[in-house]
């Protein structure tokens, strides 16, 4: 699947995103309110192969967004909401649309790095993950996963989300960071700072997916630095069940999606097995 | 197709990618028109070769990031046709020489020719920013053309052939019927093509002047270039999405087929 914030606002991002021969989509982080986010530049390449952005959760609302869901429906895709908001109530509003709507699963975003009073400001506390998590699972039977970023709280973050209810974890959010132009000596992104994405986070993902499967052997959305079937299978050893790909859409993504899964396929060959479950957290056997 | 030949592509040089922000100092920034100014710029590391009409974002630091289409390359330096209009391009036209400004691109799809071939160029409003680029893109893959060039009433009218290489024959429209010819660029495309035989016909330049160069030249192989918010410019925000379609004009565009775009030309 794509990982949010990669198109998915719009019914024609979903159309997009289909053709790219994803088994699931995600949309864009909802809100209960459009949001027009960021002024450019919100999205760039770093030097070291990494992608910055700070977009600031652009979107049209939680108005629009059964149009978008049905969009994914009638493709006939896994359609995942991922839903935001800067309370309780707000998630529960939009998780409410979502499910009405008849999303097949949520993506809490308790991650997002540059966005004040979103994401990772909720998420960064244990208990504010459990609340939230909690306050959404009782709505409906939808599955709900929580999609947590990088914070020292991780591991306690993810136990939190798991007690309230969670049936999955997405790891991990973009990591906050910072590019200054040294010419103009200014900071490129408008916000300032963003969330870095892409290969250069792809071992803190290891990592972070490690730890949490390690504690909790839970089920694992892997996210983050995924550009080939190799970080991809690194991702499904640390622990992950599924993944999502996002920088990597921005550059031929049908191939990359096609290589990857091919990719993938050879690999569990090579390692004389038929089904790639078998590999999932397979790092860990002692 | 036969493979088009185009100055400067010589030798592989390795480049910065196109997402990249390298920064360029400004060389010059000059009025060009009552309503335009050109820009130009000396990226300070390799930029990929940038064929037309791909653009670039243009980040004026501190203020604003600007989807502008390349107007002339040289190889070594870049320049940028803009309109003042926001606070973007307000601070890019305070930028004098030896400021730094940020360059991301190029961006988008090339346009791509049949060596030999004939093109009408149709252009008005700000679709002049490019035209220079495709021109000289056109003069060095040997195909001839000829440009209709549309303006609302004579102020508008500039050397826009002093930016372009070679002989270039303009036919000018005025709405105002002050110079040239009396009427709509897309009116006197439609009389030319039917008096002349043209491989290709591409405009550029506002939506409605888009709509009825489609609508008169059905049939024909017809391109047009397309203009819209662009914020990211790398196919992932989303924001440049043609209504009614699923393209990206940053990655799938910025110049399509008539028969592509026309629900969002009607629209």
């Amino acid at each position: 699947m794509n990982a949010s914030g990669i198109l998915g606002a719009t019914p024609e991002h979903i159309v997009r995103l289909a053709s790219y021969g994803l088994a699931a989509v995600v949309t864009k982080t909802f809100t209960e309110k459009p949001r027009e986010g960021y002024s450019p530049p919100i999205i760039l390449k770093l030097r070291n192969c990494g992608y910055i952005n700070a977009v600031g959760l652009a979107n049209p609302g939680a108005e629009l967004l059964p149009q978008v869901v049905r969009k994914g429906k009638e493709l006939g895709l896994v359609t995942i909401v991922s839903v935001g908001g800067s309370s309780i109530d707000e998630f529960v509003k939009v998780s409410t649309v979502a499910i009405d709507s008849g999303a097949d699963m949520l993506e809490l975003n308790l991650g997002c790095p540059h966005t004040k009073g979103y994401g990772l400001d909720i998420g960064s506390d244990p208990l504010n993950v459990y609340e939230v998590v909690k306050a959404v699972s009782s709505l409906s039977s939808v599955p709900v996963v929580a999609k947590l970023g990088l914070s020292d709280n991780y591991i306690k973050s993810s136990g939190k989300a798991l007690e309230g209810g969670a049936r999955a974890l997405t790891l991990i959010n973009t990591v906050k960071a910072m590019i200054i132009d040294v010419y103009s000596a200014k900071p490129v992104l408008s916000n300032v700072f963003g969330g870095m994405s892409g290969p250069p986070i792809h071992p803190i993902a290891v990592k972070v997916i490690y730890d949490v499967y390690e504690e909790y052997e839970p089920e694992i959305v892997g996210v983050g630095g995924v550009v080939d079937w190799v970080s991809a299978a690194e991702l499904i050893l640390a622990g992950a069940k599924a993944l999502q790909v996002g920088s990597a859409l921005s550059t031929k993504p049908k191939e990359t999606i096609d290589s990857i899964l091919e990719g993938l396929e050879i690999w569990v060959k090579e390692l004389g097995l038929t089904r790639i479950i078998d590999l999932v957290g397979l790092a860990h056997k002692k | 197709m036969s493979k088009v030949r185009f100055p400067y592509l010589g030798e592989e040089v390795s480049h910065e990618h196109p997402h990249s922000v390298i920064p360029a100092k400004v060389y010059s920034n000059n009025v060009l028109s009552s309503r335009f100014r050109i820009i130009r710029v000396e990226p300070i590391r390799n930029l990929m070769v940038p064929k037309p009409p791909q653009f670039f974002m243009v980040w004026v630091p501190g203020v604003d990031e600007i989807p502008l289409s390349v107007a002339d390359y040289d190889g070594r330096t870049i320049s940028f046709i803009y309109e003042v209009k926001g606070a973007g391009t307000n601070a890019l036209s305070r930028l004098g020489p030896g400021s730094y400004l940020g360059l991301k691109g190029p961006l988008g799809k090339p346009l791509k020719v049949v060596e030999g071939s004939s093109t009408l160029l149709v252009v008005g409003g700000s679709g002049v920013a490019p035209t220079p680029y495709i021109t000289k893109y056109l003069s060095s893959s040997g195909c001839s053309f000829e440009v209709v060039w549309g303006v609302k009433k004579r102020s508008e009218l500039f050397n826009l052939g002093s930016l372009m290489s070679g002989v270039v024959y303009i036919h000018v429209a005025t709405e105002d019927c002050s110079v040239g010819y009396c009427g709509l660029a897309s009116e006197l495309a439609r009389e030319l093509i039917s008096k002349y035989k043209y491989d290709l016909v591409v405009g550029v330049g506002p939506k409605g002047m888009l709509k009825s160069l489609c609508e008169v030249t059905s049939g024909l192989d017809t391109y047009v270039v397309l203009e819209t918010m662009v914020k990211c410019g790398v196919g992932l925000c989303g924001s440049c999405v043609l209504p009614g379609t699923e393209k990206l004009l940053c990655v799938d565009g910025p110049m399509f087929e008539c028969g592509e775009v026309m629900g969002y030309l009607r629209s």
